[in-house]
């Protein structure tokens, strides 16, 4: 029977739904299981619909998203199959029907063998939930149904746009996938290429077009969320990303209409070919080349180059990696295009893509677009971050206001004008040169967020300063230590580093405290409740002062360098009530002999919940070496680190 | 009628089809002959609505067919190699057939039952070749087509199957007044069943008549001389010349009156005229188009 109507054919719907069946089938099983029968499961130890609904949004952000990627793109194929050879293409397309009737039945049935079935999936979970006494859960097997049906929408439009793309039956899926994750990884290897030969560029894995990969996406930054009331019952489900999840949708639309059009003016005798549209020919072709030398590039660079324990960064070597692995992308897909090995003679094109390699082999190696050199004007800058390992990675944030600002310019100055001296002994140390061990290394990473919006990143492993073996004496060789203290000690970097101490102080209350011996962590000392106010004013008191040391990796290390020694340790642990999730922050600190007010509450044995074996001493009498508190354990107090003369040059 | 006129396709810069023409008079069969790659299929294809023009019409009755599933509804067709979906017997196919062409006549298929023994139930492709060429037969039969193209119809069928299949061809052309365009390499099988023949080289139509006409634009003269007398035959058109003793064998192109005024005027010792077979115009045609059958020394 020929359908009425003319975008859908009955007899061509009924073969697909045949050909598709076990697809469809499977699908249908694997979520009743995950629905119905976990419904079941949980049942008993769901109190209420918003946890059980909760559940449900889950296996739409985990399971849903790799149900809909797999599952679409293997119908669409089935369906699709027909493109990829001359003799079903020939058959195909001598049917007495519309090339777009074909197209539209296609779709339509891709999604309704996906998306009927799950109907039937809600209403079989909606009518258990009401046998376990779980009602209203109707709005929100909805919103999961149109959840699913916005990703069902997108990732078939996506395949079906790459299916008409290719007419290689192994095209389109290694097209699909590939395209599904390219803008994220050739985002993180662009970002990453100059971190290995710009002097201090980092990169953090964070991704800006990340959104354009929607499984990454819809991963990391996509997820359930619960309100809770304040005595902890949910209030309010939501999916955080359900909008992205609609522009998905709406993409998929705009896909479809793509692929129909391609689909449109398709030749059939391109059956066969890995790329069927030839306008996209040269595309494809400078794409796999591009995205070979970004990829095999590194790749060819670390296994024959940078796997070595001296090698310093070499953009002349990595230039000659790029153009290897540009030529295998290159000719590899002039092969694939031809099916044929005789390629070599089209090297023109190659030999454009090479100059361009060459010029980028510039760009880099001699720092043309002066990335390396850049230091953030003031005026351009929010605030920044400078983390500091020396300083147990405690990130001091600073505004432009801080009186401390200046600083943090002068010291990324300060690294920029020692490059070759701090790189030279960082390699010498990496190849176990003679005279580079007598420094310690400190990683610095700044990290300055713009007005703008941007974010500039910088990251360097430094010389910072000579060996402890001075009689603990530290030598400021380059002056690094002196400027990472001036920021570190600026009572405005404090406050906001502590920021529950004092602008926060209001949202955040202390509910954990504890004193402990570094290192030996179930041995801990809690404080009580009645002391929290004293303390906490000790703290501000002391911070402010300079004289409660706190992240020091320096004297952490070096009192855990002799056995048996450990450092008094001071754990605080806050609390934030809020609308949504309550936040925790942790503390530590490690108390020294001048923090008065803090030791003046620490050392009251009526400060403790119970007595602690060192009550009653006092804490200079615990000073120094040989005194023992009842245990095989030396405790010793940190001297405040010597305030060091800042030279700004 | 199937009319392609000025027809062209160009594969990746390489011009298959080069401004054809082509008439298929209705009610007839038409066989289309012609070297391998010289673009039957491909005009076939055209025909079929399977492949876009690059420019040029190909039209049914009048009404172009791309995209045009009112005339290509009229039409099956049988291509070289058969389709069938994967895992599908002969009833799956013939119940697909069913929804795409309202007119799948069912009696028909139970009256062919007989003249095609296959299987229904096993799987297209389980069957052998032949079986498969006779299943798309059977199926294309009952779609009661106003227009059969055919691509290498017969090619894999025993003799008496294709006795038959021509049979029932011949049957449909002469009680339904089906147009049966046929692409083939079995001349002499389509010197029996053509009343149109076209050939076709380098993507054009070279010649393009009815076979009868055909037989009586060329012919095979025989002929030994007198002594002394000029063998060069002038005022004739030669396509071919060789010879076997005193015997000279000419092909020339003309009608049979008008050589046989002309050797009356040359007065030999003796000639005759003999008519070609299809496959002996084929490649004497061919011969002037740069075809023409060398002698092999080995």
């Amino acid at each position: 029977m020929q359908s009425k109507t003319s975008f859908f054919d009955w007899t061509l719907a009924r073969k697909g739904l045949r050909r598709t069946m076990p697809l469809w089938l499977t699908h249908l099983v694997i979520w009743v299981f995950a629905m119905p029968i976990m419904v079941v499961n949980l049942g008993p130890n769901v109190g209420n619909i918003l946890d059980m609904s909760e559940y449900i949004y889950y296996t739409v952000h985990i399971g849903g998203t790799l149900m809909a990627f797999f599952f679409c793109a293997a119908i669409v194929e089935v369906q699709n199959s027909y493109l990829c050879t001359a003799r079903s293409v020939s058959f195909y397309h001598a049917l007495p029907v519309r090339r777009g009737t074909i197209f539209c039945t296609n779709t339509l049935l891709t999604l309704a063998v996906l998306l009927v079935p799950m109907v039937l999936v809600a209403a079989m979970t909606l009518a258990i939930e009401y046998s376990l006494g779980l009602g209203g859960g109707l709005i929100y097997l909805v919103k999961w149904l149109g959840m699913y049906a916005a990703m069902c929408l997108f990732f078939t439009g996506f395949a079906t746009l790459c299916s008409h793309i290719t007419g290689h039956v192994a095209a389109a899926p290694i097209l699909y996938v590939v395209l599904n994750f390219t803008v994220v990884v050739v985002e993180w290897v662009v970002r990453y290429i100059p971190t290995l030969f710009l002097y201090g560029v980092s990169f953090n894995g964070s991704t800006r077009l990340g959104w354009m990969s929607p499984i990454w996406h819809i991963y990391t930054e996509c997820c359930p969320q619960m309100e809770y009331t304040e005595d902890m019952q949910p209030l309010r489900l939501f999916y955080d990303g359900s909008g992205y999840l609609w522009g998905l949708a709406l993409c998929g639309l705009v896909l479809l209409a793509l692929a129909w059009l391609f689909y449109r003016r398709r030749q059939s005798e391109s059956a066969g070919e890995f790329v069927a549209v030839p306008a996209l020919r040269p595309v494809f072709k400078y794409c796999v080349t591009a995205g070979c030398t970004l990829l095999l590039s590194i790749l060819f660079y670390a296994v024959s180059y940078q796997i070595r324990s001296d090698a310093r960064p070499s953009v002349p070597w990595y230039t000659v990696c790029m153009l290897i692995a540009a030529a295998i992308g290159y000719f590899g897909s002039e092969m694939v295009l031809r099916k044929s090995f005789r390629v070599f003679r089209s090297w023109k094109g190659f030999a454009a893509a090479a100059l361009v390699i060459l010029l980028c082999g510039g760009v880099l190696g001699f720092d043309l677009l002066g990335v390396e050199s850049y230091v953030p004007q003031a005026s351009e800058v929010a605030y920044v971050e400078l983390q500091s390992y020396y300083n147990q990675n405690f990130r001091a944030k600073v505004i432009p206001e801080d009186p401390c600002f200046d600083n943090v310019l002068a010291l990324h100055r300060l690294i920029l004008d020692n490059k070759e001296t701090s790189q030279n002994l960082v390699y010498d140390w990496y190849a176990g040169t003679s005279g580079s061990e007598q420094y310690d290394y400190d990683y610095i990473r700044l990290d300055y967020y713009m007005n703008d919006g941007s974010t500039v990143g910088r990251e360097y492993y430094l010389p910072i300063a000579a060996e402890a073996e001075n009689d603990g004496e530290i030598q400021d060789v380059f002056g690094y230590l002196a400027l990472v203290d001036s920021i570190y000690e600026t009572p405005e970097v404090i406050r906001r580093a502590y920021s529950v101490l004092w602008d926060d102080a209001p949202f955040y209350q202390l509910y954990y405290g504890g004193v402990q011996l570094a290192g030996i962590w179930d041995d801990e000392d809690v404080l009580s409740y009645t002391v929290y106010a004293d303390l906490l004013e000790a703290l501000r008191a002391d911070l402010l002062e300079g004289s409660l040391v706190s992240n020091r990796n320096d004297y952490y290390y070096s009192a855990e360098a002799e056995d048996g020694q450990r450092v008094f340790c001071l754990n605080l642990e806050f609390e934030r009530r809020s609308e949504e999730d309550p936040v925790y922050r942790s503390y530590e600190f490690y108390v020294t002999p001048e923090a008065a007010r803090t030791w003046a509450v620490l050392n009251d044995p009526a400060s403790y919940q119970e007595q602690p074996d060192w009550a009653g001493e006092a804490h200079s009498d615990l000073l120094p070496a040989d005194n023992r508190i009842g245990r095989d354990t030396q405790v010793i107090f940190l001297p405040a680190r010597p305030r060091l003369p800042v030279t700004i040059l | 009628m199937i009319e392609v006129s000025n027809l062209v396709k160009t594969f990746d810069g390489f011009r298959a089809l080069d401004g054809l023409d082509l008439h298929v008079p209705k009610g007839g069969i038409y066989g289309l002959v012609g070297p391998n790659g010289s673009g039957k299929s491909t005009v076939i294809r055209h025909i079929t609505g399977i492949y876009r023009p690059d420019s040029g019409l190909v039209a049914v009755d009048g009404q172009p067919v791309y995209e045009n599933p009112a005339v290509k509804r009229r039409i099956a067709y049988i291509s070289d190699d058969v389709y069938a979906f994967l895992s599908a017997n002969i009833r799956d196919m013939r119940d697909f057939y069913r929804g795409i062409y309202p007119q799948f006549d069912m009696q028909r298929f139970e009256a062919l039952r007989e003249a095609f023994p296959l299987d229904e139930k096993k799987a297209i492709r389980h069957l052998s070749k032949g079986m498969q060429k006779q299943a798309a037969f059977w199926l294309a039969m009952c779609c009661r087509p106003d227009y059969l193209i055919l691509d290498e119809p017969v090619d894999g069928l025993d003799p008496v199957m294709r006795r038959r299949v021509w049979s029932i061809l011949m049957g449909d052309v002469a009680d339904r007044g089906t147009t049966v365009l046929v692409s083939s390499h079995n001349l002499r099988e389509l010197e029996d069943v053509c009343d149109h023949v076209g050939i076709i080289d380098h993507g054009r139509v070279l010649i393009e008549r009815s076979l009868s006409e055909l037989q009586d634009n060329i012919v095979k003269l025989q002929v030994v001389f007198r002594g002394g007398q000029d063998e060069s035959l002038p005022g004739l058109d030669i396509l071919h010349r060789s010879t076997s003793g005193r015997v000279h064998t000419v092909i020339v192109r003309g009608s049979q009156a008008a050589i046989t005024a002309r050797m009356t005027e040359i007065d030999p010792l003796f000639f005759d005229l003999l008519p070609l077979t299809l496959e002996e115009i084929f490649i004497y045609e061919l011969g002037g188009a740069d075809y023409a059958v060398k002698d092999i020394v080995l």
